[in-house]
């Protein structure tokens, strides 16, 4: 039986899903680095950095 | 606990994802860690109320387990009243009785309202209603319980149906496609949220803040009224459709396909046709255990059809708050839904603009309504909107607030039509284009510089309200 020849049709969907994957590879490295910082260092850097702004400091 | 917030985002979120992929072997687990996670969410706010939560589980599944055993016809729709009623008493005592008794000249009780008191309540009737009518079978209080409990939908919905989850409940598939595609809704929601909807929320709390200062109400000029009415109905729209957006996407994070609450409702070319595309999942629900069972629009007489008609939007109205508004609101729509359906007047019009133009200023002025604190601010408001309360026309205050606005305003409007969704389709209708290459890299970008905006709001402590939190 004769092989069909020609290239293979694109998966159109393939480039939006690729684009949603390296957002959530993204998000998943922000949310679990700030996670795991924030362990670390034992606080909420993210209020105190606030808090700092709000009183005028860098 | 509110999505929008750092405690959800940082801690909680990222735990209960952890917590849910390590057990990835057991589905079992998974549901136990997702109705755990569930009940602190919930407890986070509502310590004591969680408790009401558990009972409305535990006596929903007993009265939908009872049901289903029962034979006789007479016994089950017994059993099934007083599901009903105990469900509905619940509602009644916490969220109408200080309304009902401020309306009869007696010193109202006031309660706090348990958070998604509206929402869980539904879900909860109709199961049981599902269960009488054999079209789900009675479960175990547990996944009952993750039904009516879920996190994501728990609070402003979507309102589920249980035969929608009842499958993905025991059997879903997740995947790293469905996590990233749920995340990315997840986020888009979020950006609706903290940038759009505050922005909004801001504007129209002051405006309708500012017609009721003190106890003469203040007479704002036509634009700065027009201002506060127009961002008000950007507002709810963006408020609650970013929420259902996050519902869905963490739902989607878990292995849930949840239905879609919203699609451009302020393209409405009718008010019924409005209604067809907001809230979708309250109007199915209406439908579904309110206007078919008392016969819908196929009765012989069309009086009947009008009473339901009626009976529909009355409960719409009230379902959304124990305030006269809320109950003038509801009953406005049944008038126009009742109009066009007589008199058939938006297919009547030939022009599309006309249509659009018409929907959106009735829905327009009916958010008035439902925004107002009672029914004489509303009234002065339109007269505001209308400049027959000797206030003038041109406003300083609105050409600045337009002025700090712009960007969120015109990005507002561009997204209440379906610009977006009609972009993608171009985009990725050829994949091979540059364009679309160029946007595999740039959207993933993009939505992470949203994203970070929004965290530093929300760390900020900036205005954040969330309107469906009430009903």
């Amino acid at each position: 039986m004769a092989r069909r020849k020609g290239r293979r049709k694109k998966d159109p969907l393939k480039a939006y899903i690729l684009r949603k994957k390296i957002f959530a590879l993204l998000f998943l490295t922000s949310v679990f680095g700030y996670a795991g910082v924030n362990a670390w260092y034992g606080g909420d850097i993210w209020l105190e950095t606030v808090e700092e702004s709000l009183a005028g400091g860098d | 606990m509110l999505f929008s917030s750092i405690v959800f985002l940082f801690i909680f979120f990222p735990a209960v994802l952890t917590l849910y992929y390590m057990f990835f072997f057991s589905r079992a687990c998974q549901n136990v860690i997702l109705l755990l996670a569930s009940l602190i969410f919930y407890a986070w706010g509502e310590p004591l109320y969680v408790l009401l939560m558990f009972a409305s589980i535990l006596v929903n599944s007993l009265l939908a387990g009872v049901v289903q055993k029962l034979k006789g016809e007479g016994s089950r729709k017994a059993v099934l009243f007083i599901a009903v009623a105990a469900n509905l008493a619940t509602l009644f005592i916490f969220k109408y009785l200080g309304f009902v008794m401020e309306t009869f000249g007696l010193v109202p009780v006031s309660l706090p309202l348990p958070i998604g008191i509206s929402f869980f309540t539904f879900q909860a009737m109709s199961y049981v209603v599902d269960v009488y009518r054999g079209t789900v079978k009675a479960e175990n209080p547990f996944y009952v319980g993750l039904y009516i409990a879920f996190f994501p939908q728990l609070i402003a919905g979507p309102i589920i149906q249980y035969n929608t989850i009842a499958e993905q409940i025991r059997h879903r598939k997740s995947n790293f496609n469905m996590f990233s595609m749920g995340i990315s809704r997840f986020t888009v929601g979020l950006a609706k949220k903290i940038l759009l909807s505050n922005a909004f929320a801001g504007m129209a709390d002051n405006i309708f803040r500012w017609s009721m200062i003190g106890t003469e109400r203040m007479a704002v000029p036509v634009m700065l009224a027009w201002l506060g009415s127009i961002s008000y109905s950007l507002q709810i729209y963006y408020d609650f459709s970013a929420y259902s957006d996050m519902a869905i996407g963490l739902g989607l994070c878990f292995g849930f396909k949840f239905p879609e609450n919203f699609n451009y409702p302020y393209i409405a070319e009718s008010i019924s046709d409005f209604w067809k595309r907001w809230h979708i999942s309250l109007t199915d629900w209406f439908r579904e255990y309110v206007y078919f069972p008392l016969g819908g629009s196929r009765v012989k007489n069309q009086d009947f059809m009008v009473r339901n008609m009626l009976v529909v939007w009355l409960l719409t109205g009230i379902w959304h708050g124990a305030n006269w508004t809320f109950i003038f609101w509801g009953l406005m729509y049944f008038v126009f839904q009742l109009a066009e359906r007589f008199f058939e007047y938006p297919k009547k019009m030939k022009s599309k603009f006309v249509k659009h133009f018409y929907t959106l200023m009735v829905v327009n002025a009916l958010w008035v309504v439902f925004r107002a604190d009672n029914l004489y601010q509303a009234g002065r408001f339109f007269m505001n909107m209308l400049g027959v309360n000797y206030n003038g026309f041109y406003s300083d205050l609105a050409v600045m607030m337009i002025r700090e606005n712009i960007v969120f305003l015109v990005l507002g409007i561009l997204f209440s039509i379906p610009i977006a969704r009609n972009m993608n389709e171009i985009l990725y209708k050829n994949p091979k284009s540059a364009v679309s290459r160029v946007g595999t890299i740039v959207y993933p970008i993009g939505l992470m510089a949203l994203l970070v905006v929004c965290v530093a709001y929300m760390a900020s402590g900036t205005y954040n309200p969330f309107i469906y939190f009430n009903f």
